[in-house]
């Protein structure tokens, strides 16, 4: 062979590889690990269960220490940084991730696809949704991004720097993505979701509800900062015929199961945590339960070996016997040594909810109806939410025997109606709403304590809430959350550290 | 293109042809063995002319009248040079250990003559690499060459080794060299948990070459020695180069070799502990809290107490004391056994080689072992007509369990390092003992246990029970099948394979067990259980077709040229499958398997594939044998990149002058023997990470919170989330441009040899695949073509040889130094730091204007002056409201330094290296500081902070913080359990040291008492590997050379790591 004719055949075969076969060669970097694309109902639940996460973690715990349910246990340690005012901008890494980057980019999907496919009741759902988080994100946080959110795609603009938005804008987004899904929302459409909707099985009458009862409430919160957008949006809703809103036992909830990852979160947060039982009753909450005769201690509560004593706000240095004070119960998913706290739900919106808005917006003058039964309706609502009613069997009473002896006496203890019970019918507004604002925190207690909390921000009640003891912030309330430390470093548009005590814009109490 | 014609014409112009009278000259060539040497050059010195020994060693070669000089010349044997006489010539070559002249091998395993080098290249023969007896060859380089970064994790067989060359390059891609043996690129991965805070090191993959099997190792630092390989040899690459058989048509006698080792091993270096105060918390109001992890409670008083759980009405009792190695006891004496056999061969045409080698060692934690059988076959034969062809297999076997260490469950060391400064280890062992137990029925059928700690666990049932086990079969194999034509033309097609099959299982053990004692009755112990196997495959191939032709242009001017084409492809394929004891559970303890899972079991599988295309070329020209020059070019097509952007060139160049060569004279005889000057620049291409430019797509929706997760399905409901990252399908190559200087000189007969080299080198368009992105865009990373690193520094290598007599008496002193510079020059606009490993309040960044790996941390506030910052209210330090940088792990300069002494069989080896500069992250520090176990906790009184002040709120100044002042006292106690356990910035120490890194005595038996034997060589010896360490003087902690990032660009990280090990020994090496 001449050394030529090597040179040749060597050069040839190089230049045959990387023309012809090398395109077709070379073709293979296409991620063989993911899915391209995927159907809508396979987006719906991912989001719901994202969404699901963050309120029933980090806005449950922070709302449910702050809002005065809970407090953090002597003999641990998880938690005082909360019970000091003065969490780690790390701490909230985890919910924001949640809404934006998990749920959020779902749901950007989830609507999009919908759209295109003309799936309407997806849509609607997606919209919803995108409002029930944006306004947790707002009431959270304050300002945040929310017209440049979520457009990080390069096909979507490519904006990894989103501009922080006024809460007041996000508020105005709110409502809008509400009225956009109420515009869609049809139950007669032959294409609704099914189980894959993990709230309502795709029943598109709940989700109008939903989308009444989130209306109302989005604008209660601006009660205090803009009364005349909260007033006209209300009365517009009622100009327009009867609206209709969540009833008892219709809470938007996800129901969780004792199957290994399918785990109540919060349940599943301290089983990682090694079922360290980092979280007991506060007080504050519990006894003024106890000294007003509320049973609903039972399902909210596990009592301690010396029955249902709470321990002060902040009082996590002092010594303690172990086991001797109350701790939140399985039903509300915090009793971390009881399996079945793994089966508690996360309540998104509640029927007793809805009551008290109503009521609240009667009061006001913004809506029409009787306030009293309204707010008697929540009541009966807390108490009978099916969630809870069997639970007063363990203590040998009923649901319905609870509610009776709370609103008229217990012919067994002795003891008389409770005080917040009763109604001031022929009190001033505002003590009417302080009526109701205090019962609907009693009956949100451990299940929807970030709204609870955020409610005492908006309206002042309870109106007595207790310093933590171990605050570091010369007795200053927590009144949002910390931006997280995320977005604090990465984001080119940040606007700078506000500090847990600030109140966000709607709050001027 | 234009100037290298130029210089080309320029050579060829200066090397006319001169038609000179030629004589034949006959001769053979022999080793020190008195053996003929195959194989080896024979060249007439300053000419082209030149041939090669046959299987004898003979040689035939016209030589011209005028010239009387003839150069032999073989790998890993001194240069020499012999005056034609007359007669048969005899020529005995002796083996080159670390001359700056002899042969070498170079990119494509090609062996080249080190002064035609233009770049710095150094060769560590088997000797040298051996003498330590290190069961990794990569460790084993430490100390032996300038421009390595060598970092061992664990110290003991089977651990990481970590080699950068020439510092961190890339900013999110490996940094390790590349690893090629035989001439064939070998995978060198992490088997290593991803999460450096539980960690799980089963070693790197890179550490399975039996170093014995080894002839030589090459290190080609520099991007242009190692161009040739393509993309992967920005990094530098490490050349092996291992044993093959020799003709021997004399004796033919198969030589057949026979070693033994056995290897004790124990903790290089313990934390050092207080030994004044033990078990309890009497801040806490409980003076003598016998569950506790706590040493904050009284002072010694060597009174007999009670201690541990009261099961049914006993207590076992002891004196309240210190136990001084309540640490060390719990270790085992690790002990290792290699033993190793060879056979190497041949006749006139074919050579054979072939090892087996066992290695067996049981590990310092209880329970753990790391097995490895390798068997390897080298051999090659001549066929006819110009052919030849030749072939390697390795076959390797590894078992292995290992430890858990970090903050896992299963962590033998974190429970281990809290255990009270008065709890005696050795009584824990005996776990049937009720007060160690751990599921103890009682009567009512009420499982319990009995073990003191109510808050950690008995590291000996940890050892006992967390069962994490590797096993891997691999085989490393290439085949060549050549065609040469006389010394001319050479062609030959070598297909490598390195084709690697890891498994890996971890049992975590189901519990539910309640105390005996009241006491502990808030206390439980349930674990959920858990199994998780994990099963790797990777494979890859490398085809190299390489055409060789050498031609002399005239007497003066020789020409090389050599043309290649590469194809590589890599399969990687994962499949996973756990039963997560966080999220879910087993249901009968004990039983692990994947069907006994309380939910469903996770499982997942990734497949990962890319291919290259490389076309290269290699020309070389050199005048008079005297100047060097080298032109490299390669084209690249990568399969990671788009269509557009997969194509990339680049180009090296690379020039040597040996100017010793035309001078003559006293000055060369007796002062200045060799000089040599190099330089080269090359710029070095790099294409992505599999499916990096993809656009994101869809996977099964896990929603995680800081500790749990809700998984889908979700009540048989499926769910589907997008991706987290933004994809760039216009994703181009990233780039390394280097260039380097240097010189090789020789004084006094080769008595005194140095090398220096200065390199400087720029990656730019760094493609890094995790960039954070702000989460409120929907998404928490993309990828982009940003950052730019430079690494600039210097290299010295030193040896001198003071003593060397014909009896045989030689002594040999010879160091390295070795200073790199590294500076991250930019990131990207808005990102000035990118995370590459630490943990919450501990990053360890690439950060704008720092070297790589910078300490990013939250630590003491402290004044202008660098006093600590107290708060008047609680003489507590203040902390600094966000991470300051904190060093960096890189050091400022790596030396080493050693000695050889041979006299009369007996050898001694010597070797100590030494980092200065850098910093390391001690979580050891942070958990004996919390428990109150570390020495310097052992100051308990209420005092002044040392060197504090505080900040006056009247005045506006910092004012001193003591009695005089004013000043506030604070307890130790409260900085120790609380603010130091915020502040990862304490935690930060110097990561200087000093290491006696081997020393060896072998004793060779002279050949004159074995004749009467059936061996033909027999040696015995001790040795010793990474046997002292001396540290800074506030690290009174690690190993800083201990990482929990394996070898992975996570380093300076120790989060409570298993310790690393001291190891010695004796061998015996028998030859037949």
């Amino acid at each position: 062979m001449s050394i030529k004719y090597s040179l040749i055949i060597t050069a040839a075969l190089g230049i045959i590889i990387t023309s012809s076969s090398c395109k077709k060669y070379l073709d293979v970097n296409k991620n063989p690990n993911v899915a391209d694309t995927v159907t809508v109902d396979l987006l719906l639940p991912s989001a719901e269960i994202y969404i699901g996460s963050a309120m029933g973690v980090d806005l449950q715990i922070y709302g449910s220490i702050w809002g005065q349910y809970w407090t953090q246990n002597p003999n641990s340690s998880q938690y005082r940084t909360a019970e000091n005012y003065q969490p780690n901008s790390n701490d909230f890494n985890y919910s924001w991730g949640l809404f934006y980057n998990n749920a959020g980019s779902d749901l950007e999907k989830l609507i999009q696809s919908a759209a295109a496919q003309n799936k309407k009741q997806y849509e609607a759902v997606a919209l919803l949704l995108k409002a029930y988080e944006f306004q947790a994100i707002t009431d959270a946080w304050g300002d945040v991004p929310y017209t440049e959110a979520l457009k990080g795609l390069q096909s979507a603009g490519h904006i990894v720097n989103p501009h922080y938005d006024a809460q007041k804008t996000v508020y105005t987004g709110i409502l809008s993505l509400i009225d956009q899904a109420l515009g869609l929302i049809d139950p007669n459409d032959a294409i609704t979701p099914g189980a894959d909707d993990l709230i309502y099985g795709g029943n598109m009458t709940m989700w109008q509800k939903f989308a009444n009862t989130l209306k109302l409430r989005a604008l209660l919160r601006l009660s205090q900062k803009d009364p005349s957008t909260a007033q006209t949006g209300i009365a517009a809703m009622f100009a327009s015929g009867s609206p209709i809103f969540l009833d008892i036992n219709e809470d938007a909830e996800i129901k969780y199961s004792s199957t290994a990852g399918n785990k109540n979160p919060l349940y599943a947060e301290a089983v990682g945590l090694g079922s360290t039982q980092n979280l007991v009753a506060s007080q504050t909450c519990i006894d003024s339960m106890n000294s007003n005769n509320d049973y609903r201690v039972i399902p909210f509560y596990s009592p301690g070996s010396t029955g249902f004593v709470g321990i002060r706000q902040g009082n996590y240095n002092q010594v303690v016997a172990a086991g001797s004070y109350a701790i939140p119960s399985s039903y509300v998913g915090a009793d971390f040594q009881n399996t079945a706290s793994a089966t508690a739900p996360v309540k998104f919106l509640t029927g007793y909810e809805s009551k008290f808005l109503q009521a609240e917006a009667v009061v006001r003058g913004w809506a029409p109806g009787d306030a009293q039964q309204l707010f008697l309706d929540g009541i009966t609502a807390s108490f009978l939410d099916k969630d809870y009613v069997n639970s007063y069997a363990d203590y040998g009473t009923t649901a319905d025997y609870a509610l009776y002896a709370y609103l008229n006496g217990d012919s067994t203890s002795g003891a008389p109606p409770a005080y917040w019970g009763q109604y001031p019918a022929s009190g001033t507004a505002d003590q009417k709403i302080r009526h109701i604002i205090t019962q609907k925190w009693f009956s949100m207690c451990g299940n929807e304590g970030f709204e609870a909390w955020t409610e005492w921000r908006r309206t002042g009640y309870p109106d007595f809430f207790v310093v933590s003891t171990s605050n570091l912030t010369g007795g200053k309330f927590p009144r949002r959350f910390l931006y997280p430390f995320d977005e604090v470093t990465e984001n080119a548009n940040f606007p700078g550290i506000v500090p847990v005590t600030t109140p966000v814009w709607w709050d001027i109490h | 293109m234009k100037k290298i014609y130029l210089l080309l014409a320029i050579l060829l112009a200066t090397g006319f042809q001169v038609f000179a009278q030629t004589h034949l000259v006959k001769g053979r060539v022999l080793d020190e063995t008195g053996q003929g040497y195959p194989g080896a050059g024979v060249s007439v010195k300053g000419t082209q002319i030149g041939t090669v020994t046959d299987v004898e060693g003979n040689f035939q070669l016209n030589v011209p009248d005028d010239n009387n000089t003839l150069v032999v010349q073989a790998v890993g044997y001194n240069r020499q040079e012999v005056k034609v006489t007359g007669g048969a010539l005899t020529v005995r070559i002796t083996q080159a250990t670390h001359e700056l002249q002899g042969a070498v091998v170079t990119a494509l395993a090609i062996k080249r003559e080190k002064r035609e080098l233009g770049y710095s290249a150094s060769t560590i023969s088997n000797q040298d690499l051996t003498s330590g007896n290190n069961t990794s060859a990569l460790s084993a380089i430490q100390g032996k060459t300038a421009g390595a970064n060598i970092t061992s994790s664990t110290g003991g067989p089977g651990g990481s080794t970590r080699v950068v060359l020439r510092g961190e390059k890339s900013i999110s891609g490996s940094n390790n060299a590349l690893m090629v043996v035989d001439g064939v690129i070998i995978n060198n991965t992490n088997r290593i948990s991803t999460n450096s805070l539980e960690q799980n090191d089963f070693g790197n993959s890179g550490n399975d070459i039996n170093p014995d099997d080894i002839e030589s190792i090459t290190v080609l630092k520099g991007p242009a020695a190692a161009a040739l390989y393509g993309s992967q040899a920005a990094n530098g690459a490490i050349m092996i180069t291992t044993k093959s058989g020799k003709n021997r048509k004399d004796t033919r006698k198969t030589e057949i070799t026979v070693k033994s080792s056995y290897t004790l091993s124990d903790v290089l270096k313990y934390p050092d502990l207080q030994h004044t105060y033990g078990q309890g918390n009497i801040y806490a109001g409980i003076a003598d809290d016998r569950r506790e992890n706590f040493s904050w409670g009284l002072p010694f008083d060597g009174q007999l107490r009670p201690w541990g759980q009261e099961i049914n009405g006993t207590q076992k009792v002891k004196p309240y004391s210190d136990q001084p190695n309540n640490i060390k006891d719990f270790f085992n004496k690790g002990k290792t056994a290699e033993n190793y056999i060879s056979l190497a061969g041949g006749d006139e045409k074919s050579t054979y080689f072939v090892s087996l080698n066992a290695l067996n060692n049981t590990g310092i934690v209880p329970n753990t072992y790391y097995d490895k059988y390798s068997i390897r076959f080298n051999g090659s034969t001549q066929l006819a007509n110009n052919f030849y062809s030749s072939v390697n297999v390795n076959y390797i076997h590894i078992d292995q369990r290992i430890g858990s260490a970090g903050q896992a469950t299963g962590s033998f060391w974190d429970n281990l390092l809290q255990t009270p400064r008065d709890i005696p280890i050795a009584e824990l062992k005996n776990l049937n003992d009720v007060f160690n137990s751990y599921g103890y029925t009682d009567a009512q059928g009420v499982q319990r246990y009995g073990y003191y700690g109510a808050y950690t666990n008995n590291p000996y049932w940890i050892a006992q029970n967390f069962v994490n086990r590797g096993n891997t079969d691999r085989v490393i194999g290439s085949a060549t099948i050549g065609y040469k034509s006389g010394d001319r033309f050479n062609i030959f097609d070598r297909i490598g394979a390195d084709v690697t099959s890891d498994r890996f299982s971890f049992e975590t053990p189901k519990i539910n067990l309640q105390s005996f004692d009241p006491l502990y009755t808030d206390n439980p112990k349930v674990i959920q259980g858990g199994y998780e196997q994990s099963a790797t495959s990777n494979m890859l191939i490398n085809n190299d077709l390489i055409a060789d032709y050498s031609k002399p242009l005239s007497d003066n001017i020789g020409m090389d040229l050599l043309a290649g084409n590469n194809l590589q492809v890599s399969n990687y394929t994962n499949m996973d499958a756990n039963i997560d004891p966080k999220t879910n559970g087993l249901v009968v303890p004990g039983y692990y398997n994947l069907q006994n899972s309380q939910g469903p079991v996770i499982a997942n599988n990734t497949t990962q594939q890319y291919k290259t295309i490389g076309l290269y070329g290699d020309f070389k020209l050199n005048y008079r044998q005297t100047l060097f020059l080298e032109l490299t070019a390669r084209n690249d097509w990568t399969s990671t990149l788009s269509e557009n952007f997969r194509s990339y060139f680049y180009p090296s160049i690379s020039t040597s002058w040996v100017f010793t060569e035309g001078m003559h004279g006293k000055f060369k005889d007796n002062v200045l023997s060799y000089g040599k000057l190099r330089a080269s620049y090359a710029s070095v291409g790099h294409g992505a990470n599999p499916y990096d430019n993809n656009n994101p797509a869809y996977i099964a929706t896990t929603a995680k919170t800081g500790f749990g997760s809700v998984i889908f399905p979700f009540n048989g409901q499926p769910g589907y989330t997008f991706q987290n990252f933004i994809g760039d399908p216009n994703l181009r190559p990233e780039r390394t441009n280097s260039w380097e200087i240097g010189t090789d000189l020789s004084f006094f007969k080769n008595r005194i040899s140095v090398e220096f080299t200065y390199y400087n080198s720029h990656t730019i368009d760094q493609i890094i695949a995790t960039l954070p992105t702000a989460p409120s865009s929907g998404f928490t990373s993309q990828v982009l073509n940003v950052g730019d690193v430079q690494n600039k520094g210097i290299e010295l290598g030193l040896r001198v040889t003071p003593i060397s007599t014909p009896s045989g008496f030689r002594w040999e002193l010879y160091g390295t130094y070795y200073q790199n510079n590294n500076e991250v020059l930019s990131l990207t606009n808005g990102s000035s730091q990118l995370v590459i490993g630490g943990y919450n309040g501990l990053n360890i960044s690439a950060a704008v204007g720092h070297p790589y790996g910078a300490f990013y941390a939250i630590d003491l506030q402290r004044d202008p002056q660098g006093h600590v910052i107290i708060d008047p209210a609680t003489g507590l330090p203040l902390s600094t409201p966000n991470p300051v940088y904190k060093g960096t792990y890189q050091p400022r300069f790596i030396a080493s330094w050693g000695t050889n002494l041979s006299y009369k069989g007996f050898t001694l080896n010597v070797l100590f290296t030494t980092k200065q500069g850098g910093y390391f992250f001690s979580r050891d520090k942070e958990i004996t500081d919390f428990n109150g176990t570390a020495a310097e906790t052992g100051n308990r009184a209420t005092q002044y902070f040392a060197n504090s002040v505080y900040y006056d709120n009247t005045t506006g100044k910092y004012v001193t913080n003591d009695a005089a002042h004013n000043g506030t006292m604070y307890r130790p106690y409260d900085y120790f359990t609380t603010t130091t356990q915020t502040l990862a910035g304490v935690h930060i120490l110097d990561a200087s040291y000093v290491k006696l890194q081997e020393a060896s005595i072998y004793y060779t038996i002279p050949e004159k008492y074995l004749h009467r034997t059936p061996f033909g060589g027999l040696s015995v010896g001790i040795f010793g590997n990474n046997l002292f360490i001396w540290t800074a003087k506030d690290n009174k902690y690690d190993d800083p050379e201990v990482s929990s990032g394996g070898a992975s660009n996570e380093q300076g990280f120790n989060f409570s790591s298993q310790p690393s090990l001291r190891n010695y020994g004796a061998s015996v090496k028998i030859t037949f």
